[in-house]
């Protein structure tokens, strides 16, 4: 009886000492969550693609071109800004004819929802067809990159058109090779608390026949290698990932 | 010796406090932990409003947010006159809280909005435990269960539901159309009536509009605590269908409307009245399903009442714990 009469204060100090710890842990969390929000950023500035990627270059010169490129976002809705620093569309043709549609998607900083958007998706969300996905890791052949570049090539049924896309994104030093890759490649890097910077290099080209496919890819990458070469030794670290 | 005593004390003083209810109900202490809690979840918010939840795909999320503040309110108030008792338990409450707290770290630093909300259910059940125990966390369970509604789904799952979703739409309000006897066609998401053109939109795709139904339907169902299981997991999941025919209903009446009017009608006013016009429909086609259900379960009862089943006594008992 007489414990239970000392005891009669005892619930508040019990609950006030477990409330003063519950709140120190929040707040840690709080306090963590901002210390480990990643600070630290790869790239300086956002390149300025326009001025970087030259109009004309070995055989290849820039055209106007009567075909509209697919958007590089799933919805009209939603801004290009908002997923990218930089965006460049450009038609590019060479000395036999062979057009060849350049976009290119950079942004400085990849986080978990607001990254490059994989073409597989925007060209499903605009009304294509996927007909086939092949990934291969092709060498682009400088002395300065050993590292291979993990292309990707699609074949996509539009309901006007049929398009071979060549295609590969760069997230800081590696090319995932899809959503969730990324994802835990950010993931990984952001708990470093580093920023990765990311690009989308794409190249596409309208199909006549989908039987065309094959040399269309030949001639996406003969000139997205020529481009690559084109480029200063500084610059081309911008689309692919250096070693 | 020492631990044992802490032990018996905690447990003597609880008894104490759910006899002496000022104690109990005494929120002072609990006012420390809101705090910690506003000073964690306060900058979250603040991002989603400005963020995602600006968006057509993850408009529901405020409205769950509001609902689930006033459910837990609502279940505070119920649990003053209910005979639980606080037992805290926390060798259950600390994991969780932990847990729940590494999850938000991770989550907001590397903004990953799936751990970052969902940190939120697992740190206030942890708190519910470890001050209230485990009797008290069950009274609340559907309000941790109805915040998963809030938690937004990643970009990319959103993406890859929209797309057969609003095919399936735009399928759908061509051939009912069609049936009716307009002159419509269809290529994608891309609806032709006459000689005009609709896009049918990520919005009327109603990933969104399903997400609020079902949370909202949950809720009516969990407040009006309908005395039959199986009639509440039959109405949840018509709410999907009942969801789709809405969304269905409104392409369609947009669609006559372009019609007949022209485009200007159709993107204008009534555009942004057909979301109203989507909830509408839903809610009485809920309503309408509920009401058949109702009669169905009562014809069931009838009919374990005159054999008096176990199962029928079984829930019985349950009703009045409850109570």
């Amino acid at each position: 009886m007489n414990t239970a009469t000392s005891n009669a204060m005892a619930p508040l100090n019990f609950s006030w000492n477990k409330s003063l710890v519950v709140c120190a842990f929040l707040l840690l969390s709080a306090l963590s969550a901002l210390l480990l929000t990643p600070r630290y950023y790869t790239v300086t500035s956002s390149p300025d693609l326009a001025a970087i990627v030259p109009t004309s270059f070995k055989n290849w010169k820039e055209v106007k071109s009567p075909y509209t490129q697919v958007g590089l976002t799933t919805d009209k809705n939603s801004l290009v800004n908002q997923l990218y620093d930089g965006v460049l569309m450009r038609t590019y043709v060479n000395d036999k004819g062979n057009q060849v549609m350049l976009a290119l998607a950079y942004a400085r900083e990849q986080k978990q929802d607001i990254k490059i958007h994989r073409p597989e998706v925007c060209y499903v969300a605009q009304g294509f067809d996927m007909v086939k996905k092949t990934t291969s890791n092709i060498s682009m052949q400088q002395s300065q990159i050993t590292k291979p570049v993990a292309m990707n090539r699609l074949l996509m049924r539009g309901q006007n058109r049929a398009e071979a896309v060549s295609y590969w994104i760069r997230i800081g030093d590696t090319y995932p090779g899809d959503g969730m890759a990324a994802r835990m490649k950010i993931l990984g890097e952001g708990l470093h608390g580093k920023v990765l910077d990311g690009i989308l290099v794409r190249a596409s080209t309208v199909l006549d026949e989908e039987a065309d496919s094959t040399s269309a890819y030949e001639t996406q990458e003969a000139f997205l290698k020529d481009l690559l070469n084109s480029l200063p030794v500084g610059q081309q670290s911008i689309l692919v990932a250096k070693s | 010796m020492n631990a044992y005593l802490t032990k018996l004390h905690s447990k003597l003083s609880f008894i104490n406090a759910s006899v002496n209810k000022s104690n109990f109900i005494d929120l002072k202490p609990l006012m420390i932990v809101l705090l910690g809690l506003a000073v964690m979840y306060i900058p979250s918010f603040v991002d989603l409003f400005q963020g995602i939840w600006g968006t057509d795909q993850q408009a529901h999320g405020p409205i769950v947010l509001a609902i689930s503040a006033w459910f837990f309110y609502y279940k505070a108030r119920q649990l003053a006159d209910s005979k639980l008792v606080a037992e805290p338990a926390p060798e259950f409450g600390w994991p969780i809280l932990l847990l729940g707290c590494l999850l938000f770290i991770v989550g907001r630093s590397q903004s990953l909005y799936i751990f970052e909300v969902g940190s939120l259910i697992l740190v206030l059940l942890g708190i519910v435990l470890l001050f209230y125990g485990v009797a008290i966390a069950k009274h609340f369970w559907f309000a941790f269960f109805f915040m998963l509604f809030m938690v937004p789904l990643p970009a990319s799952i959103v993406d890859v539901v929209t797309q057969p979703m609003k095919l399936a739409v735009s399928f759908a309000s061509e051939h009912l159309l069609y049936s009716l006897g307009y002159p419509v066609a269809r290529s994608g998401v891309v609806v032709y009536i006459g000689s005009y053109q609709l896009l049918v939109a990520d919005a009327c795709a109603g990933l969104n509009s399903l997400f609020t139904l079902e949370a909202l339907g949950l809720l009516y169902m969990n407040v009006m605590r309908h005395e039959s299981p199986l009639r509440n997991m039959l109405l949840a999941a018509l709410i999907v269908p009942i969801s789709f025919t809405s969304n269905v209903t409104r392409v369609v009446i947009l669609a006559l409307i372009t019609y007949y009017w022209g485009d200007a009608a159709g993107q204008g006013f009534i555009h942004e009245f057909s979301g109203m016009l989507l909830f509408i429909t839903a809610l009485l086609l809920i309503m309408g399903v509920d009401s058949l259900l109702r009669i169905i379960s009562n014809q069931l009862a009838l009919r374990n009442k005159s054999k008096g089943s176990k199962t029928y006594s079984f829930k019985k008992t349950i009703g009045r714990e409850l109570k």
